[in-house]
């Protein structure tokens, strides 16, 4: 037996755009062990959330990730909005499944773009971020930014759109549809990908859930689980089904936020379609007294605050538990028996987001 | 410092003596339960810890005391995927846990410039370095 070789995967390596230490053991070319090392960029956004003022810290949670940051902050509103007893307008509601699954897009774009690179498919990548540009251009349009949009406040949003808005919208997704679909159907059918994804780190749905996996990387195991079941928002009138691929493997997870992207336009489409007329939001006084939990499906999975108030303008405690964070045990499971050459792969398949991660 | 008398969205919390933990922790996992994370509160004298689990999309909690200065018993025994955020109440509330699978001592989140864990109520919040900020 040849003794063991260390390598240090990360911080910075190609398939990592953001900073994280995978610690591997190698016999030969095969993963014996990996340990994780994280605190590079640990932010104590939680202290912070301690000592802003409670509605300042909407701006706070938005900025723990670059990606899904309207998600941090909707979470945090509802958990505030569940511990004051806020009432959210119908309509605040139905815009906020908008601008959800419009994060939703662009980030499950971004994770096939990704993954395409991590492959060598450049112009894949490149053509999936292009089409991904379009969806940023409707935040642009709809919230006057591209990624932290600040739509989200304590008792509904911030912002309307408007009927011109709404068709530009109805206009421009079966566009990015059309094209998604060709490039999806390139990448999920190709030789190659399938090569490298078809049986690499396998979850087994069992293992999933005691490992407390989330989000695509759980329903890439065939567990039908998603919060928007749980229907906060408006997405109790949607009718949401979760997306799920039985096999667990990196291509299964890849799948699912591949239909998810689809799925996620049909929301925006149906939420436009059946939105109501009224407030934007509910104004309250007072401060939050009391604790309360929000769980809530990001596009890498579920992401929970919990807000702990004492009556004053600063909160006791702000709790985030966002999802890369759930899906690390999980990643760590599988790569042992792995080829080193799959680590990057397998990796970049639970789509870590180490900004959240280090909140 | 009160304790939390009931947590809007958990459906459920129930109260696990330290050194029944492990059971009523235990008894989720029979039941399927997947562990979502732990919150812990810095109560003065105490810490109160909840551990949130899943139950079809349910959430539910159990919740033990700690006195500061005794230590935690892990919880990996049973949930292995408890490690991470161990590791994190040794960082930020400078817990001791017991029998943690994988321990970074301290070290897994912060650094040595945190002479006190950061999330504990008597850690003033100050610059850290002697840095002058340019104007």
């Amino acid at each position: 037996m040849s003794e063991a070789t260390n390598v240090p995967f990360g911080p910075q390596h190609p398939v990592l755009p953001e900073p994280i230490q995978l610690r591997i053991s190698l016999e030969d070319e095969n993963v014996l062990q990996a340990l994780p090392a994280l605190g590079y960029v640990h932010r104590g956004i939680e202290k912070a959330g301690e000592l802003n003022d409670f509605q300042q810290n909407v701006f706070l949670v938005e900025r723990v990730c670059g990606i899904c940051s309207s998600i941090h902050a909707l979470a945090y509103c509802l958990a505030v909005e569940s511990a004051m007893g806020l009432e959210v307008p119908k309509r605040a509601d139905y815009l906020r499944v908008v601008w959800m699954e419009l994060h939703r897009i662009h980030s499950h774009l971004l994770y096939l773009g990704l993954l395409a690179e991590a492959f060598g498919f450049e112009s894949v990548f490149m053509e999936f971020w292009r089409i991904r540009e379009r969806v940023m251009d409707l935040l642009e349009m709809t919230a006057g930014n591209r990624v932290i949009i600040s739509v989200c406040t304590i008792g509904g949003v911030r912002r309307d759109i408007d009927a011109e808005q709404a068709k530009t919208i109805r206009e421009e997704l079966p566009k990015v549809r059309e094209e998604a679909k060709r490039l999806v159907d390139t990448l999920l059918g190709d030789y190659t990908v399938k090569r490298r994804t078809v049986g690499k780190g396998v979850i087994p749905a069992q293992a999933a859930l005691e490992l407390g996996a989330v989000g695509p990387t759980l329903r890439g195991s065939g567990v039908a689980q998603d919060m928007r079941m749980a229907g906060y928002a408006a997405y109790s009138e949607l009718q949401f089904r979760p997306v799920t691929f039985a096999d667990g493997d990196t291509y299964a997870r890849t799948a699912v936020r591949a239909h998810e992207v689809f799925q996620s336009m049909d929301l925006v489409l149906a939420a436009l379609e059946n939105l109501p007329e009224g407030e934007l939001a509910v104004k309250f006084k007072g401060r939050p007294e009391g604790a309360a939990l929000a769980r809530v499906e990001a596009p890498r999975g579920e992401l929970i605050y919990m807000v702990v108030g004492n009556g004053t303008k600063n909160l006791e405690r702000m709790r985030v538990r966002v999802p890369t964070y759930a899906n690390i045990p999980a990643l760590l499971s599988v790569l042992p028996g792995c080829e080193f050459a799959d680590v990057p792969v397998v990796t970049l398949s639970i789509d870590p987001c180490i900004s959240c991660t280090e909140r | 410092m009160s304790e939390l008398a009931e947590v809007q969205g958990i459906e459920r919390i129930e109260d696990a003596p330290l050194e029944g933990l492990l059971e009523a922790v235990r008894a989720y996992r029979d039941r399927n339960a997947r562990f979502i994370t732990a919150s812990c509160l810095d109560r003065g004298e105490r810490f109160e810890i909840l551990y949130l689990f899943d139950e079809s999309l349910k959430t539910v909690a159990v919740r033990t005391f700690l006195p500061k200065g005794q230590k935690l018993p892990s919880i990996t025994v049973v949930y292995l995927c408890g490690f991470l955020v161990e590791n994190e109440l040794q960082d930020l509330f400078g817990i001791e846990v017991d029998g943690l699978d994988i321990d970074y001592r301290g070290k897994f989140l912060v650094t040595n410039t945190f002479e006190t864990p950061p999330l504990l109520k008597q850690t003033a919040c100050e610059l850290q370095g002697n840095e002058e900020v340019p104007s």
